[in-house]
């Protein structure tokens, strides 16, 4: 199902590409009927010879029919409903506000913009960390390169949307990858700064993983509200439910890797100006009163320890104390 | 009464032996060095490196010697200096052979000097080659040894003219280029009490050795005033003393819209505990950054990005050291004649047999100028936290922004 809004006198309806709005439909005309809604109220133009419109079940013979708010229409083997902005709309076909700012968003001119701007802020954000002199060629190969995986994620769910809905809504999909992914740009860079000013591996982490978490909640809950019919509670359940388990991922994959040997030390090394520092440092001695206590490392466990040295001492003695009286040896 | 290269191997080839490492599972050998007898009472003298699987891992691995009639019998350590690579094993019984004598006179540069040893389990081989002189910029005295030693010749005896022992096989760069223990440090070691070490045990023993290690090399560096050097605007230290090896490099890319200035200097000292394990290296390091082209941000940004990461040159694994825990923190000295900014960050491992001794890293970026900034690094490893911490006293006090 569409959603056509206009707010001008009239518009068309056909195959063709110039029409308000095309309809992918062998049975209607290249341009198949016009509305016009002015002082005469709303009305139907038949503009085709030789498809048939069909309005509120009975055939459209005059050439300019007046119609009433809310009434169907049916052309080849389209369904239209026209309403006027006057009409009380019932709630189910009230448009949302996600759906108002998607239909707008989603005209192409604004698609071109959007997919621009973000190029631009993407583009910055890799300059910010470009220390070579490089080609225009190489810059543009590493600004789309990106690009190549998002454009296949909108595709992915179009296909979605085609199969469950049968409206692809590509421009939709793209558009919320194209916010996701200047969400991840702009969270990513105040983090740094946070991450900068408390000097925080792990404070870095934890915002990494939330951008990351707000990012893909958002994306899924944009995604599954253009592709699926399905309940509310439902996709929201799916939506967050994935995103709860991917952070979970997260966090059990940082847990374990805390937890391996490591040859290299693990610390912040985010550097900023001077000017994003919000917090006085610290005087050398203060520095050197804190190093010092890191020299206090968790003993090994001890038990473990004496097992071992117990069976290095002598393994014989020991295997046969642990067959028959563990607690003889004291 | 100087000999030729027949002589002196006729006269000698009898008291060397092949020192093999014996896997007591599988009762073959997973390892092979030399060995030479230097007492009466039957005690052979060779490399710690070439039997420390035993001393490491006794229930896993024996001891054993082929003598050059293809006699294979037991032997048991009796004592080691892990610092300077030296291990004293005794044969059960007192041999009917000569030990090997010992030179008490000085070597001069330009004496021919034969190595006797197993290189590659190929039978016993003597080496010609010319004495050059004693490594003195080193911690570790080293003699050089211009001939071709080969694995399996470690331990083996280098003879003067005269037949007699003037070093230790003990460590080759390829290319003729060739390192001896000096004989004092054996002699010392045979005169050493050693009835203590299998009540003390081994690991024991070892950590003993490298904490004496440490105190002495720390000694020689805190105790001395160090000296400075410009690098760019900043004042960094110059060489510590004469046992450190400096170098200096600038990048000179022209695709790079920086320049970077490096000196770095390290001991190259690195005493070997096990295959997997190896201490005792300082490293220094020193980098000044410049960039007319980028913006402030991006200068910052380039800086977070090379000083990234740091690592200590010496080996350890998992079951050698804990994982290293870090403090970090902007650190301010108004002292100085310029106010001055670092972002510090030093980090510790603790060696899980050796708790007293630790590996230390730190890294400071003095920072705040928007085309200009210092970094500072060194790695110690093998330190104890009492030395640690006055290095890393002085170390901090003396970087800043030059005068």
């Amino acid at each position: 199902m569409e959603r056509y809004r206009f707010d001008r006198p009239n518009a068309t309806i056909g195959r063709a590409f110039d029409n308000d709005i095309i309809v992918h439909d062998p049975y209607v005309d290249a341009r198949h009927l016009r509305i016009t809604n002015d002082l005469n109220g709303l009305a139907v133009e038949n503009l085709s010879e030789e498809g048939f419109t069909i309005i509120d079940h009975k055939d459209a013979t005059e050439p300019r029919v007046p119609i009433a708010s809310g009434v169907r229409i049916e052309i080849g083997k389209t369904h239209l409903r026209v309403f006027s902005t006057a009409h009380r709309v019932a709630p189910v076909l009230k448009f949302e506000r996600v759906d108002r700012l998607f239909t707008t968003l989603t005209r192409p001119s604004i698609v071109a913009v959007l997919t621009l701007a973000y190029l631009l802020l993407d583009y910055g954000n890799t300059y910010l960390s470009s220390f070579r002199e490089t080609t225009f060629a190489a810059d543009a190969v590493a600004i789309v390169t990106p690009l190549m995986p998002a454009i296949l994620w909108a595709a992915f769910w179009a296909l979605i949307s085609r199969i469950s809905r049968g409206e692809p809504r590509f421009f939709h999909h793209w558009v919320a990858v194209l916010i996701a992914l200047s969400l991840v740009i702009v969270f990513g860079r105040l983090a740094q700064i946070v991450a900068f000013n408390f000097a925080s591996l792990a404070l870095n982490q934890v915002l990494n993983y939330a951008t990351m978490a707000i990012t893909f909640a958002f994306l899924l809950t944009i995604n599954m509200r253009f592709a699926f019919r399905q309940r509310v509670w439902m996709r929201h359940a799916f939506a967050y439910g994935s995103t709860a388990a991917f952070v979970a991922y997260l966090v059990l994959s940082t847990y374990s890797f805390t937890r391996e040997f490591k040859p290299f030390p693990q610390f912040d090394s985010t550097l900023m100006p001077r000017a994003f520092l919000g917090r006085s440092n610290i005087s050398e001695e203060q520095f050197l009163t804190n190093v010092d206590s890191l020299f206090i490392f968790p003993s090994e466990d001890e038990n473990d320890d004496k097992q071992t040295e117990r069976d290095a001492d002598n393994p014989a003695i020991d295997s046969i104390e642990d067959a028959s009286a563990p607690d003889s040896s004291s | 009464m100087a000999q030729d290269a027949q002589s002196i191997y006729a006269e000698v080839s009898e008291s060397i032996f092949q020192i093999l490492i014996i896997e007591r599972e599988s009762g073959k050998k997973v390892a092979i060095g030399s060995g030479f007898l230097i007492s009466t009472g039957g005690q052979i003298a060779t490399n710690f490196h070439v039997i420390s699987q035993a001393v490491h891992e006794p229930e896993k691995y024996r001891v054993e010697y082929l003598d050059s009639n293809g006699v294979q019998g037991p032997l048991s350590i009796v004592n080691f200096d892990v610092v300077h690579d030296l291990a004293l094993v005794t044969l059960d019984s007192a041999p009917q052979l000569a030990p090997l004598r010992m030179a008490n006179a000085e070597i001069t540069k330009g004496e021919a000097v034969y190595s006797v040893g197993n290189p590659y389990d190929l039978g016993q081989t003597i080496v010609p080659g010319t004495f050059n002189g004693l490594l003195e910029r080193s911690f570790y005295h080293r003699l050089l040894f211009s001939g071709s030693l080969n694995p399996g010749m470690s331990g083996g005896p280098s003879l003067n003219s005269s037949g007699d022992v003037i070093g230790i096989n003990v460590a080759t760069s390829g290319n003729q280029i060739s390192f001896l223990v000096p004989v004092k440090y054996l002699i010392a070691l045979a005169e050493e009490d050693a009835a203590n070490l299998p009540s003390e045990g081994y690991k024991d023993a070892i950590e003993r050795q490298l904490v004496a290690d440490q105190e002495y090399k720390y000694e020689l560096l805190i105790g001395r005033e160090w000296t400075t050097q410009n690098l760019g605007e900043a004042q960094v230290a110059a060489d510590l003393n004469d046992y450190f090896k400096c170098w200096g490099n600038t990048n000179d890319d022209e695709n790079l819209k920086y320049r970077v200035t490096q000196t770095s200097c390290t001991s190259e000292d690195n005493i070997f505990v096990s295959a997997r394990f190896h201490t005792g290296a300082i490293d220094y390091q020193y980098a000044w950054v410049t960039s007319e082209e980028l913006n402030t941000l991006q200068f910052h940004s380039l800086f977070s990005t090379l000083y990234s990461s740091m690592f200590t040159r010496n080996r350890a694994a998992e079951d050698d050291v804990t994982n290293y825990q870090c403090e970090q923190d902007f650190v301010s000295d108004e002292s100085g004649s310029r106010p001055e900014q670092w972002r510090s960050v030093l980090c510790v491992r603790q060696y899980k047999n050796y708790p007293r001794l630790y590996d230390v890293l730190y890294m400071g970026s003095l920072f705040g100028e928007p085309d200009k900034a210092l970094s500072s690094h060194f790695a110690l490893s093998g330190v104890t936290q009492k030395n640690a911490m006055a290095f890393s006293k002085k170390f901090l006090e003396l970087q800043s922004w030059g005068s």
